[in-house]
Protein backbone atom coordinates (compact mmCIF):
# COMPACT_ATOMS: atom_id res chain seq x y z
CA UNK A 1 0.00 0.00 0.00
CA UNK A 2 0.92 3.35 -0.38
CA UNK A 3 0.18 5.98 2.21
CA UNK A 4 0.80 9.55 3.08
CA UNK A 5 0.47 11.58 5.88
CA UNK A 6 0.16 14.95 7.21
CA UNK A 7 1.69 16.00 10.77
CA UNK A 8 1.53 19.68 12.54
CA UNK A 9 1.86 20.87 16.28
CA UNK A 10 1.60 24.22 18.00
CA UNK A 11 5.33 24.84 18.43
CA UNK A 12 5.96 22.62 15.72
CA UNK A 13 9.42 21.74 16.47
CA UNK A 14 9.02 18.50 18.03
CA UNK A 15 5.89 16.86 17.91
CA UNK A 16 5.49 17.51 14.25
CA UNK A 17 8.48 15.45 13.55
CA UNK A 18 8.08 12.78 16.68
CA UNK A 19 4.87 11.90 14.82
CA UNK A 20 5.93 11.62 11.30
CA UNK A 21 8.96 9.22 12.59
CA UNK A 22 6.76 7.09 14.44
CA UNK A 23 4.03 6.90 10.98
CA UNK A 24 7.08 6.31 8.39
CA UNK A 25 8.63 3.45 11.11
CA UNK A 26 5.33 2.03 11.22
CA UNK A 27 4.33 1.65 7.89
CA UNK A 28 7.77 1.01 6.75
CA UNK A 29 7.76 -1.80 9.43
CA UNK A 30 4.51 -3.07 8.05
CA UNK A 31 5.80 -3.27 4.41
CA UNK A 32 4.38 -0.34 2.77
CA UNK A 33 5.18 2.79 0.98
CA UNK A 34 4.83 6.23 2.96
CA UNK A 35 5.80 9.59 2.66
CA UNK A 36 4.96 12.54 5.27
CA UNK A 37 4.59 15.93 5.07
CA UNK A 38 5.50 17.91 7.83
CA UNK A 39 4.14 21.43 9.15
CA UNK A 40 6.30 22.52 11.42
CA UNK A 41 7.91 25.84 12.20
CA UNK A 42 9.90 25.55 9.39
CA UNK A 43 6.83 25.55 7.38
CA UNK A 44 5.94 22.57 4.88
CA UNK A 45 8.39 20.47 3.78
CA UNK A 46 8.54 17.37 2.15
CA UNK A 47 5.78 18.52 0.50
CA UNK A 48 3.16 16.05 -1.04
CA UNK A 49 1.92 16.88 -4.05
CA UNK A 50 -1.29 16.07 -5.97
CA UNK A 51 0.49 12.88 -7.48
CA UNK A 52 1.29 11.38 -3.79
CA UNK A 53 -2.34 12.20 -2.55
CA UNK A 54 -3.87 10.60 -5.98
CA UNK A 55 -1.58 7.53 -5.81
CA UNK A 56 -2.67 7.15 -1.89
CA UNK A 57 -4.23 4.03 -0.62
CA UNK A 58 -4.48 6.22 2.97
CA UNK A 59 -4.21 9.49 3.68
CA UNK A 60 -3.57 10.36 7.77
CA UNK A 61 -3.52 13.58 9.34
CA UNK A 62 -1.99 13.55 12.94
CA UNK A 63 -2.47 17.34 13.51
CA UNK A 64 -3.47 19.59 16.11
CA UNK A 65 -3.39 22.92 14.09
CA UNK A 66 -5.00 23.52 10.82
CA UNK A 67 -3.65 21.55 7.80
CA UNK A 68 -2.12 24.02 5.14
CA UNK A 69 -3.37 23.88 1.65
CA UNK A 70 -5.98 21.32 3.01
CA UNK A 71 -7.63 21.84 -0.36
CA UNK A 72 -5.40 19.11 -1.72
CA UNK A 73 -7.33 16.87 0.17
CA UNK A 74 -10.70 17.64 -1.09
CA UNK A 75 -10.94 14.98 -3.22
CA UNK A 76 -9.78 12.07 -1.09
CA UNK A 77 -12.98 10.28 -0.40
CA UNK A 78 -13.81 10.43 3.56
CA UNK A 79 -13.01 6.11 4.01
CA UNK A 80 -9.32 6.52 2.91
CA UNK A 81 -9.21 9.27 4.91
CA UNK A 82 -7.68 9.04 8.85
CA UNK A 83 -7.60 11.49 11.42
CA UNK A 84 -5.45 11.34 14.14
CA UNK A 85 -3.31 13.53 16.68
CA UNK A 86 0.55 13.65 16.80
CA UNK A 87 0.41 12.97 20.65
CA UNK A 88 -1.81 9.40 19.67
CA UNK A 89 0.94 8.57 17.15
CA UNK A 90 3.35 9.18 18.94
CA UNK A 91 2.42 7.04 22.35
CA UNK A 92 0.95 4.40 20.08
CA UNK A 93 2.42 4.32 16.26
CA UNK A 94 0.82 1.06 15.97
CA UNK A 95 -2.44 2.57 16.11
CA UNK A 96 -2.14 3.87 12.57
CA UNK A 97 -1.98 0.64 11.26
CA UNK A 98 -4.96 -0.74 13.33
CA UNK A 99 -6.86 2.02 12.40
CA UNK A 100 -6.29 1.17 8.42
CA UNK A 101 -7.07 -2.25 9.32
CA UNK A 102 -10.48 -1.38 10.69
CA UNK A 103 -11.71 0.24 7.07
CA UNK B 1 -21.22 17.96 19.06
CA UNK B 2 -17.71 16.36 19.31
CA UNK B 3 -16.62 17.41 16.06
CA UNK B 4 -17.50 21.32 16.87
CA UNK B 5 -15.41 20.29 20.05
CA UNK B 6 -12.37 19.26 17.93
CA UNK B 7 -12.91 21.90 15.37
CA UNK B 8 -12.66 24.65 17.98
CA UNK B 9 -9.22 23.20 19.71
CA UNK B 10 -7.29 23.18 16.59
CA UNK B 11 -8.40 26.48 15.49
CA UNK B 12 -7.17 27.59 19.40
CA UNK B 13 -3.36 25.83 18.87
CA UNK B 14 -3.81 27.25 15.14
CA UNK B 15 -4.09 30.19 16.73
CA UNK B 16 -1.39 30.07 19.57
CA UNK B 17 1.02 28.33 16.37
CA UNK B 18 0.79 31.48 14.05
CA UNK B 19 1.05 33.96 17.15
CA UNK B 20 4.38 32.27 18.64
CA UNK B 21 6.99 34.18 16.52
CA UNK B 22 5.14 37.74 17.04
CA UNK B 23 5.61 37.46 20.89
CA UNK B 24 8.94 36.10 21.02
CA UNK B 25 10.28 38.24 18.73
CA UNK B 26 8.06 41.11 20.05
CA UNK B 27 9.28 40.35 23.58
CA UNK B 28 12.69 39.94 23.20
CA UNK B 29 13.42 43.01 21.33
CA UNK B 30 11.13 45.05 24.24
CA UNK B 31 13.48 43.41 26.86
CA UNK B 32 16.89 44.24 24.92
CA UNK B 33 15.72 47.82 24.75
CA UNK B 34 14.76 47.92 28.41
CA UNK B 35 18.42 46.14 29.72
CA UNK B 36 20.34 48.59 26.69
CA UNK B 37 18.38 52.12 27.13
CA UNK B 38 16.83 51.63 30.85
CA UNK B 39 12.97 50.79 31.53
CA UNK B 40 11.78 54.03 31.83
CA UNK B 41 13.95 55.81 29.55
CA UNK B 42 12.88 54.01 26.33
CA UNK B 43 9.31 54.41 26.67
CA UNK B 44 9.79 58.16 26.85
CA UNK B 45 11.88 58.77 23.62
CA UNK B 46 10.96 58.12 20.01
CA UNK B 47 14.76 58.43 18.62
CA UNK B 48 17.52 56.62 19.53
CA UNK B 49 18.68 53.38 19.63
CA UNK B 50 17.42 51.18 22.37
CA UNK B 51 14.94 53.30 21.97
CA UNK B 52 13.70 52.11 18.75
CA UNK B 53 14.71 48.42 19.34
CA UNK B 54 11.92 48.59 22.10
CA UNK B 55 9.21 50.18 19.60
CA UNK B 56 10.14 47.93 17.14
CA UNK B 57 9.28 44.74 19.72
CA UNK B 58 6.43 46.96 21.02
CA UNK B 59 5.10 46.56 16.93
CA UNK B 60 5.48 42.93 17.33
CA UNK B 61 3.53 42.50 20.43
CA UNK B 62 1.05 44.79 19.64
CA UNK B 63 0.27 42.49 16.64
CA UNK B 64 0.16 39.06 19.17
CA UNK B 65 -3.48 39.47 19.86
CA UNK B 66 -4.99 40.30 16.31
CA UNK B 67 -2.75 37.57 14.38
CA UNK B 68 -4.01 34.80 17.27
CA UNK B 69 -7.70 35.70 16.33
CA UNK B 70 -7.44 36.01 12.71
CA UNK B 71 -5.51 32.43 12.87
CA UNK B 72 -8.37 31.30 15.05
CA UNK B 73 -10.91 32.33 12.27
CA UNK B 74 -8.77 31.30 9.67
CA UNK B 75 -8.55 27.11 10.96
CA UNK B 76 -12.36 27.53 10.66
CA UNK B 77 -13.63 29.65 8.24
CA UNK B 78 -10.28 29.29 6.05
CA UNK B 79 -8.97 31.99 3.61
CA UNK B 80 -12.12 33.97 3.25
CA UNK B 81 -12.52 34.66 7.16
CA UNK B 82 -8.72 35.40 7.64
CA UNK B 83 -9.83 39.21 7.41
CA UNK B 84 -12.47 39.06 9.71
CA UNK B 85 -10.60 37.24 12.50
CA UNK B 86 -7.51 40.30 12.06
CA UNK B 87 -10.26 43.23 11.87
CA UNK B 88 -11.79 41.67 14.93
CA UNK B 89 -8.42 40.87 16.89
CA UNK B 90 -7.47 44.92 16.48
CA UNK B 91 -10.92 45.70 17.97
CA UNK B 92 -10.52 43.26 20.94
CA UNK B 93 -7.20 45.06 21.59
CA UNK B 94 -8.99 48.78 21.38
CA UNK B 95 -11.29 47.93 23.78
CA UNK B 96 -9.45 46.13 26.56
CA UNK B 97 -10.84 42.44 25.82
CA UNK B 98 -7.26 41.54 25.02
CA UNK B 99 -6.40 37.73 25.05
CA UNK B 100 -9.74 36.24 25.97
CA UNK B 101 -12.15 38.42 23.97
CA UNK B 102 -9.87 37.70 20.93
CA UNK B 103 -10.30 33.74 21.52
CA UNK B 104 -14.39 34.33 21.80
CA UNK B 105 -14.03 36.86 18.24
CA UNK B 106 -11.98 34.30 16.23
CA UNK B 107 -14.27 31.31 16.68
CA UNK B 108 -17.30 33.56 15.97
CA UNK B 109 -15.90 35.19 12.73
CA UNK B 110 -14.67 31.71 11.49
CA UNK B 111 -18.42 30.44 11.83
CA UNK B 112 -20.08 33.51 10.79
CA UNK B 113 -17.89 33.39 7.29
CA UNK B 114 -18.43 29.32 7.13
CA UNK B 115 -21.87 30.86 7.45
CA UNK B 116 -22.04 33.41 4.58
CA UNK B 117 -20.35 30.88 1.79
CA UNK B 118 -23.84 29.21 2.40
CA UNK B 119 -25.40 32.23 1.04
CA UNK B 120 -27.64 31.32 -2.31
CA UNK B 121 -26.62 33.44 -4.92
CA UNK B 122 -27.35 32.96 -8.74
CA UNK B 123 -24.32 31.25 -10.63
CA UNK B 124 -23.61 34.78 -12.36
CA UNK B 125 -22.82 36.45 -8.77
CA UNK B 126 -21.34 34.08 -7.96
CA UNK B 127 -17.16 34.98 -7.98
CA UNK B 128 -18.98 38.13 -5.77
CA UNK B 129 -19.14 36.09 -2.56
CA UNK B 130 -15.65 35.56 -1.94
CA UNK B 131 -14.00 38.93 -3.15
CA UNK B 132 -17.07 41.61 -1.88
CA UNK B 133 -20.14 40.02 -0.05
CA UNK B 134 -18.25 37.80 2.58
CA UNK B 135 -15.25 40.48 3.86
CA UNK B 136 -17.12 43.29 3.95
CA UNK B 137 -20.05 41.71 5.58
CA UNK B 138 -17.88 39.74 7.80
CA UNK B 139 -15.76 42.64 9.29
CA UNK B 140 -19.29 44.64 9.55
CA UNK B 141 -20.38 42.21 11.80
CA UNK B 142 -17.44 41.40 13.79
CA UNK B 143 -17.53 45.50 14.37
CA UNK B 144 -20.41 45.12 15.87
CA UNK B 145 -20.16 41.91 17.79
CA UNK B 146 -17.16 42.90 19.24
CA UNK B 147 -17.69 46.11 19.90
CA UNK B 148 -21.24 45.95 21.28
CA UNK B 149 -21.66 42.29 22.58
CA UNK B 150 -18.72 40.65 23.72
CA UNK B 151 -16.37 43.81 24.37
CA UNK B 152 -17.53 45.16 27.69
CA UNK B 153 -18.14 41.92 29.24
CA UNK B 154 -13.93 40.72 27.81
CA UNK B 155 -12.78 43.77 29.22
CA UNK B 156 -14.28 43.78 32.65
CA UNK B 157 -13.10 40.34 32.98
CA UNK B 158 -9.37 41.03 31.59
CA UNK B 159 -9.39 43.60 34.24
CA UNK B 160 -10.45 41.44 36.77
CA UNK B 161 -8.07 38.45 36.50
CA UNK B 162 -4.92 41.22 36.42
CA UNK B 163 -6.70 42.28 40.00
CA UNK B 164 -7.01 38.79 40.52
CA UNK B 165 -3.68 37.84 40.48
CA UNK B 166 -1.97 41.17 41.58
CA UNK B 167 -4.11 40.90 44.09
CA UNK B 168 -3.25 36.97 45.25
CA UNK B 169 -0.92 36.35 48.32
CA UNK B 170 -0.43 33.50 50.39
CA UNK B 171 -1.98 30.21 49.73
CA UNK B 172 -3.58 31.33 46.93
CA UNK B 173 -0.34 31.98 45.12
CA UNK B 174 1.09 28.84 45.73
CA UNK B 175 -2.51 27.25 44.35
CA UNK B 176 -1.51 29.02 41.10
CA UNK B 177 1.99 28.00 41.15
CA UNK B 178 1.21 24.89 41.59
CA UNK B 179 -1.93 24.67 38.38
CA UNK B 180 0.19 26.38 36.47
CA UNK B 181 3.57 24.49 36.89
CA UNK B 182 1.82 21.21 36.58
CA UNK B 183 0.14 22.45 33.11
CA UNK B 184 3.24 23.43 31.58
CA UNK B 185 5.13 19.95 32.84
CA UNK B 186 2.01 17.87 31.76
CA UNK B 187 2.89 17.67 28.01
CA UNK B 188 5.79 19.64 27.43
CA UNK B 189 4.95 21.08 24.85
CA UNK B 190 1.52 20.37 23.75
CA UNK B 191 -2.08 22.02 24.42
CA UNK B 192 -2.20 22.20 27.72
CA UNK B 193 1.46 23.32 28.13
CA UNK B 194 0.44 26.29 25.70
CA UNK B 195 -2.62 27.27 27.07
CA UNK B 196 -0.70 27.89 30.60
CA UNK B 197 1.97 29.98 28.10
CA UNK B 198 -0.66 31.75 26.92
CA UNK B 199 -2.18 32.80 30.12
CA UNK B 200 1.58 33.94 31.07
CA UNK B 201 1.78 35.97 27.58
CA UNK B 202 -1.62 37.91 28.65
CA UNK B 203 -0.36 39.41 31.77
CA UNK B 204 2.92 39.54 30.85
CA UNK B 205 1.47 41.94 27.58
CA UNK B 206 -0.76 43.50 30.50
CA UNK B 207 1.97 44.30 32.39
CA UNK B 208 2.26 41.69 35.51
CA UNK B 209 5.92 39.83 34.92
CA UNK B 210 5.83 37.37 37.92
CA UNK B 211 3.67 34.37 35.64
CA UNK B 212 5.78 34.57 32.67
CA UNK B 213 9.13 34.00 35.46
CA UNK B 214 7.06 30.98 37.05
CA UNK B 215 6.65 30.07 32.99
CA UNK B 216 10.53 30.12 32.37
CA UNK B 217 11.40 28.03 35.27
CA UNK B 218 8.38 25.53 34.95
CA UNK B 219 9.37 24.69 30.91
CA UNK B 220 12.90 24.58 32.24
CA UNK B 221 12.85 21.83 34.83
CA UNK B 222 11.59 18.89 32.93
CA UNK B 223 14.87 18.75 30.89
CA UNK B 224 17.31 19.78 33.35
CA UNK B 225 15.87 17.19 35.67
CA UNK B 226 16.13 14.06 32.96
CA UNK B 227 19.53 15.54 31.92
CA UNK B 228 20.43 15.66 35.69
CA UNK B 229 19.07 11.94 36.57
CA UNK B 230 21.23 11.29 33.50
CA UNK B 231 24.29 12.39 35.01
CA UNK B 232 23.98 10.81 38.58
CA UNK B 233 22.58 7.23 37.95
CA UNK B 234 23.73 6.06 34.78
CA UNK B 235 22.80 2.51 35.44
CA UNK B 236 19.61 3.30 35.14
CA UNK B 237 19.42 4.35 31.36
CA UNK B 238 20.24 2.83 28.18
CA UNK B 239 22.76 4.38 26.11
CA UNK B 240 20.64 6.03 23.65
CA UNK B 241 18.85 7.79 26.71
CA UNK B 242 22.32 8.46 27.49
CA UNK B 243 22.92 10.04 24.19
CA UNK B 244 20.73 12.54 24.45
CA UNK B 245 22.15 13.92 27.77
CA UNK B 246 23.76 17.00 26.07
CA UNK B 247 20.81 18.16 24.28
CA UNK B 248 18.40 17.97 27.45
CA UNK B 249 20.85 20.71 28.92
CA UNK B 250 20.90 22.86 25.93
CA UNK B 251 17.14 22.12 26.31
CA UNK B 252 17.24 23.14 29.80
CA UNK B 253 19.08 26.03 28.89
CA UNK B 254 17.14 27.55 26.30
CA UNK B 255 13.46 26.79 27.84
CA UNK B 256 12.99 24.02 25.36
CA UNK B 257 10.52 21.65 27.15
CA UNK B 258 10.56 19.52 24.22
CA UNK B 259 13.76 17.35 24.99
CA UNK B 260 12.12 15.62 27.70
CA UNK B 261 9.34 14.28 25.35
CA UNK B 262 10.93 11.00 23.75
CA UNK B 263 11.22 10.25 27.75
CA UNK B 264 7.53 10.66 28.71
CA UNK B 265 6.52 9.24 25.55
CA UNK B 266 8.35 6.15 26.46
CA UNK B 267 7.11 5.99 29.83
CA UNK B 268 4.30 8.51 30.74
CA UNK B 269 3.31 6.88 34.04
CA UNK B 270 6.80 6.90 35.56
CA UNK B 271 8.15 10.50 33.80
CA UNK B 272 4.63 12.53 33.70
CA UNK B 273 3.58 12.84 36.71
CA UNK B 274 7.72 14.14 38.24
CA UNK B 275 8.01 16.51 35.16
CA UNK B 276 4.49 17.45 36.71
CA UNK B 277 5.30 17.81 40.40
CA UNK B 278 8.88 19.50 39.65
CA UNK B 279 7.52 22.33 37.58
CA UNK B 280 4.71 22.91 39.78
CA UNK B 281 7.56 23.54 42.77
CA UNK B 282 9.51 25.37 40.39
CA UNK B 283 6.42 27.51 39.31
CA UNK B 284 5.43 27.99 42.65
CA UNK B 285 8.79 28.80 44.48
CA UNK B 286 9.52 31.65 41.42
CA UNK B 287 6.53 32.96 43.01
CA UNK B 288 7.01 33.04 46.62
CA UNK B 289 10.85 34.37 45.82
CA UNK B 290 8.48 37.15 43.64
CA UNK B 291 10.75 36.67 40.37
CA UNK B 292 9.35 38.78 37.59
CA UNK B 293 10.84 38.59 34.24
CA UNK B 294 9.99 41.00 31.15
CA UNK B 295 11.15 38.25 28.26
CA UNK B 296 8.49 35.74 27.13
CA UNK B 297 11.05 33.30 25.88
CA UNK B 298 14.53 32.42 25.83
CA UNK B 299 15.45 30.22 29.16
CA UNK B 300 18.99 31.46 30.40
CA UNK B 301 19.70 34.00 28.05
CA UNK B 302 16.92 35.94 29.63
CA UNK B 303 18.16 36.06 33.22
CA UNK B 304 19.88 39.16 33.12
CA UNK B 305 16.14 40.55 32.60
CA UNK B 306 14.93 38.98 36.02
CA UNK B 307 14.55 41.08 38.64
CA UNK B 308 16.07 38.88 40.90
CA UNK B 309 18.03 36.18 38.73
CA UNK B 310 19.64 33.94 41.69
CA UNK B 311 16.72 33.43 42.84
CA UNK B 312 14.64 32.50 39.47
CA UNK B 313 17.80 29.77 39.32
CA UNK B 314 17.34 28.39 42.80
CA UNK B 315 13.37 28.19 41.77
CA UNK B 316 14.14 25.91 38.82
CA UNK B 317 17.40 23.59 40.59
CA UNK B 318 14.55 23.23 43.43
CA UNK B 319 12.06 21.91 40.86
CA UNK B 320 14.38 19.93 38.81
CA UNK B 321 15.72 18.46 42.22
CA UNK B 322 12.20 17.65 43.02
CA UNK B 323 11.75 15.71 39.52
CA UNK B 324 15.40 14.44 39.43
CA UNK B 325 14.60 12.40 43.14
CA UNK B 326 10.86 11.14 42.03
CA UNK B 327 12.57 9.84 38.57
CA UNK B 328 15.44 7.86 40.52
CA UNK B 329 13.21 6.80 43.15
CA UNK B 330 11.00 5.15 40.54
CA UNK B 331 13.09 4.40 37.71
CA UNK B 332 14.14 0.69 37.14
CA UNK B 333 17.25 -0.15 35.58
CA UNK B 334 16.77 -1.55 31.56
CA UNK B 335 16.22 -4.89 31.23
CA UNK B 336 18.64 -6.92 29.31
CA UNK B 337 15.98 -6.89 26.55
CA UNK B 338 15.50 -3.78 26.48
CA UNK B 339 19.01 -2.97 26.07
CA UNK B 340 19.03 -5.61 23.39
CA UNK B 341 15.84 -3.92 21.54
CA UNK B 342 17.48 -1.43 21.60
CA UNK B 343 21.17 -2.90 20.48
CA UNK B 344 18.81 -4.00 17.22
CA UNK B 345 17.37 -0.84 16.41
CA UNK B 346 20.29 1.13 16.36
CA UNK B 347 21.81 -1.14 14.26
CA UNK B 348 19.15 -1.23 11.81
Amino acid sequence: MYIVGVTSCATGIAHTYMAAEAIQKVCKKNGHKVKVETQGAMGQENKLSAKDIAAADFVIFANDVKIKDSGRFDSVPEEKLIKLTPHAVIADPTIVMKEIEGR
Amino acid sequence: MKEIGKEIKTALLTGVSYMLPFVVAGGILVAIGFAGGGAVAVTQSETGFWSRIFWWGKDAFALMVPIFCAYVAYSIGDKPALAAGLVAGCLCDDIGGGFLAAIVAGIIAGYIVNALKKIPVPASLRSLLPTVIIPTLSVLAMGFIVEIVIGKPFAALNEAMLGFISGLDGSSIIILGLIQGAMLGFDLGGPVNKAAYAFACATLEAGNYAPMAANFVASMAPPLAIAAAMCIAKKKFTAAEKSSTAGCFIGAAAMISEYAIPFAAGNPLLYVPSFMAGSAVSATCSYLFGCTIQAPHGGVFMFGLCNKPIMLILALLIGAAVSTAIILAFKKEPSAEEEEVERISVTE
